[in-house]
């Protein structure tokens, strides 16, 4: 699997499915199939067939308080084992609590405590898949009460103690930095960028006041620096192109892949000529 | 285990989450948030994403409500909230619209989008008999399914649905694409010996005619359902 993939969404699939333009690889939420059956189910099975399927979960909580679901597991290992997907991504913070599913991506309060947790959690969901896991940095909005330490001092203290993969969120590093007051470029470079197994860029809403993660626009030309600088530094791991709300036809995506892509050439052809 | 610290921390945001507290509330258990205002961006943030993805699951119910004067998002709120994951709420909360008070026509139109998340995604029945995967049968008082089909394209409807009653089968056709027809007797008739529920002596018994339980089959097959 390498360079730039999208995501394999419902609206897409069609059309995907038909296109004959470049798609280097696809990503899945595999919470779309667990357990499911129907068109977007069968429209996976022949999309397999061409393409390279990555996996990038929202529902594991690794983070949270709550006990992982054995059913869950279970389903989701032999989902991963049909499809041949070595690698699981998942996210650096809690959705569910007490049983009361979120269905969003909550941050952790950065401190020593949630870093063993944290770190513990993807262990035992590395041990449940029988395969590595990669976990991403999450935008973040507010520091969650109890915070001591920095974002990517956290994201570093996680992966080390996990002796787990990152995935780069080069858009989340930027909603973030934005969030919070703090250079982009420094927040990059504190994050365990020797740990990256793949990267995701998306875009996002600046309201002004704040800036939301929401995976609806195009991608702004400063995360679009914050690839270049991250790819010379950690190489040609692969990317994804996240755009999941207000999605567009297939051809504008793709436009947007094109164009992310432009950038993801020209710094690994940098990067080998030095 | 969870440490102390972490213990307060996510009984406090699992009281914010469900809405028995605020943020500030959190803050007073937990310690400040900085910037202090986000906390509670983050759980409305939180209460409307749950609401966006059930809006795309009913969006012709919540569009019944807004004729009707029904809260849908309150709705949700009180009903769906808090139970189990978004994607198995139509297969759980099959008397989601009939929890509230709303109209006839809107609990219909919320009957046929739960039957339509059912085929397209989770919490379809199970093939039975010689019929080839899923089918459900509904009838409506009127129609139902166009009406929901031209809110769902966005067209600008603001009447409820009208027309002659319409009964429905929905099942999978090729790459498990629903479809659905109009199913006369005779589809019917076919469709309940197919699953083993009558046998033909006693649909002819029952007053179907010969020759439109033969065509009935030989509807079915046409469709891929035997």
């Amino acid at each position: 699997m390498q360079g730039v993939g999208i995501g394999f969404r419902r609206s897409l699939a069609d059309a995907l499915l038909e296109t004959e333009r470049r798609v280097d690889w696809l990503e899945i939420v595999p919470e779309n199939f667990l357990g499911k059956d129907g068109p977007f189910t069968a429209a996976l099975d022949r999309a397999a067939e061409r393409w390279s399927i990555g996996a990038h979960g929202v529902s594991m909580s690794i983070g949270g308080p709550d006990a992982y679901d054995p059913h869950f597991f279970a389903g989701l290992r032999a989902l991963l084992d049909r499809l041949q997907i070595d690698l699981y991504t998942e996210h650096l913070s809690f959705s569910d609590v007490g049983g009361f599913h979120t269905h969003d991506l909550l941050a952790l309060p950065f401190h020593d405590d949630a870093v063993r947790h944290a770190a513990a959690r993807i262990r035992e969901a590395s041990e449940r898949l029988e395969r590595p896991i990669a976990v991403e940095n999450v935008s973040t909005y507010v520091r969650m009460p109890g915070t001591r330490m920095g974002e990517g001092e956290f994201v570093s203290a996680v992966c080390e103690q996990a002796d787990c993969g990152l995935l780069l969120d080069v858009n989340n590093v930027y909603v973030s930095a934005r969030n919070h007051g703090l250079d982009p470029v420094a927040l990059l470079e504190a994050m365990p960028l020797h740990r990256t197994r793949r990267i995701h860029i998306a875009g996002h809403l600046d309201r002004g006041d704040v800036c939301i993660d929401d995976h609806g626009h195009p991608v702004r030309d400063e995360v679009l620096d914050l690839l270049d600088r991250a790819l010379r530094r950690v190489g040609p791991v692969p990317v994804l192109l996240e755009w999941d709300t207000q999605i567009p036809a297939l051809d504008r995506v793709l436009d947007e892949a094109d164009r992310v892509r432009g950038v993801y050439d020209a710094a690994l052809l940098e990067a080998q000529a030095c | 285990m969870l440490s102390p610290t972490l213990t307060t921390f996510f009984d406090a945001m699992e009281d914010a989450l469900r809405g028995s507290i605020r943020a500030d509330d959190v803050e007073s258990r937990c310690g400040p948030a900085r910037p202090a205002e986000r906390l509670e961006l983050v759980l409305d943030m939180v209460r409307n994403g749950r609401r966006r993805v059930l809006r795309n699951v009913y969006a012709a119910t919540r569009h019944a409500c807004a004729l009707t004067g029904v809260d849908f998002d309150a709705q949700v709120d009180v009903h769906l909230a808090g139970t189990g994951s978004v994607d198995e709420y139509p297969a759980l909360a099959l008397d989601f619209a009939r929890s509230w008070e709303a109209p006839s026509w809107v609990h219909e139109v919320c009957d046929w989008e739960e039957c339509l998340h059912r085929m397209n995604v989770i919490g379809a029945p199970a093939p039975r008999g010689r019929v080839r995967g899923p089918v459900i049968v509904r009838a409506y008082t009127t129609d139902v399914p166009g009406w929901a089909r031209r809110v769902r394209k966005d067209e600008v409807v603001d009447t409820p649905p009208s027309g002659a009653a319409r009964r429905v089968l929905l099942h999978r056709g090729e790459h498990a694409r629903v479809r659905f027809f109009e199913p006369g007797a005779g589809e019917l008739a076919a469709l309940a010996e197919a699953w083993g529920n009558a046998d033909e002596a006693t649909l002819l018994a029952s007053g179907v005619p010969h020759d439109v339980l033969a065509r009935g089959r030989a509807e079915l097959a046409s469709r891929g359902l035997v």
